[in-house]
């Protein structure tokens, strides 16, 4: 075992830091258990999903409602008689790395991340040979629109989204900015639809509910990640956006009959970055001699691709530089720890990690 | 708490951030009602 692993592991051990975890209430777990009631997919040997059904039971009328970034450092905040710290069933582990991209398609594919293949904002992507900015749907190095260039979402996310098999009439709620774009399309087949604000969003519900025999409406939100990121996870921006969940959740579920069953995720929590624990690789960096193509990933989770006969010395001039806040670990490393879920790292996705994955620290206890 | 940033990628000057392994960044709430 390398120092750094056991680091790692020492950390894990000391409360400091938390691993991705098939064997705990997990983000996964949670999208089979709501597949499973809602009549789709459930053939996964998975005791937890089976817990997490038990818990939200066979409702006929199903309420799913993703809030970008709300995540426990969040909900530990709010009054005990919120409605979030009430209805409170269980923490959930994220998906490794905890980001959108790749747990929202661990809530639409019910797979981890090493199944699925979104492990990053920027995702390096073989049919392009450089790295693309899956959301916006663009090239990075020039913002041309991927579909120009011949990709469509079957090409970069090649897995159905487990929706598409429900037994009931199902809606996914998705603001309006997003609703046509390929990655929806991809998360939720042809189940979305646009919203303008929560309000209308809630409305949107209650007359599907009413609709519909047996339902599934999915709702997501993204402004508390939004205004976390301008403002500080403490700031008063956030707050109110917590504080609008708050209320309309509260009033969704006075408008919807008692046996409808709500269920309230987040995809991730948040860590605010103080400025001078921000560091940039310049263009004209030494490193740069190392990469063989952009590095890829996200701001805490970069992934690099490195020449074989560079290998060592980039990782010794990494560590030399940020060994104290990163830790860098090679795609062995990274399989075999299981960073990205249990069931190991499909050819998809191996081809998207490259070579070493450096994994912010944190702050230091 | 720290972040790497190469160029190009997203703003720096962004206030908060996730994709690591703190407690913070990886537990969410399952919310049933």
């Amino acid at each position: 075992m390398t120092s750094q692993v056991q680091e790692l592991l020492d950390g894990v051990e000391a409360g400091r830091w938390i691993l991705p975890s098939a064997e705990v209430p997990n983000t996964v777990s949670l999208a089979r258990a709501i597949s499973g009631i809602c009549g789709g997919r459930y053939d996964w040997n998975d005791p937890v999903a089976d817990e997490l059904r038990s818990l939200i039971g066979e409702p006929k009328h199903l309420v799913f409602v993703i809030a970008d970034g709300f995540g426990m450092n969040f909900v530990n905040t709010l009054p005990e008689d919120s409605f979030s710290r009430q209805n409170l069933a269980v923490e959930n582990r994220a998906v490794f790395p905890p980001i959108t991209g790749a747990n929202l398609f661990a809530l639409s594919r019910g797979e981890w991340a090493g199944q699925h293949e979104v492990i990053g904002w920027y995702i390096h992507l073989k049919e392009l040979g450089e790295r693309a900015t899956l959301f916006p749907w663009i090239r990075t190095r020039d913002g041309k629109n991927l579909s120009e260039l011949g990709l469509t979402p079957e090409i970069v996310y090649p897995d159905d989204p487990l929706v598409s098999q429900y037994d009931r009439h199902a809606m996914s709620l998705i603001p309006n900015e997003l609703v046509s774009s390929n990655p929806t399309r991809a998360l939720h087949g042809s189940t979305a639809t646009g919203y303008s604000d929560l309000s209308d969003a809630s409305t949107q519900v209650v007359g599907h509910v009413a609709e519909h025999a047996k339902t599934y409406s999915h709702l997501y939100w993204k402004n508390i990640d939004q205004a976390a990121h301008q403002f500080g996870s403490e700031s008063t921006e956030t707050a109110q956006q917590i504080s609008t969940l708050e209320s309309e959740l509260l009033k969704l579920r006075s408008e919807l009959p008692a046996d409808v069953r709500i269920v309230v995720t987040g995809d991730h929590g948040q860590s605010d970055i103080p400025d001078d624990l921000k560091f940039a690789i310049p263009v004209d960096d030494e490193l740069k001699k190392y990469f063989e193509a952009t590095p890829s990933g996200d701001n805490r989770t970069q992934i690099f691709r490195v020449s074989k006969k560079n290998r060592s010395k980039f990782v010794e001039v990494f560590q030399s530089r940020f060994s104290e806040h990163f830790f860098l670990f090679s795609s062995e490393e990274i399989t075999a720890l299981e960073l990205l879920g249990p069931d190991g790292i499909n050819q998809l996705t191996a081809g998207r990690l490259g070579d070493f994955m450096a994994i912010a620290k944190g702050e230091l206890s | 708490m720290k972040v790497l940033t190469p160029e190009n990628q997203r703003p720096i000057g962004e206030q908060s951030e996730h994709g690591g392994f703190s407690p913070a960044e990886m537990l969410v709430p399952v919310v049933i009602s």
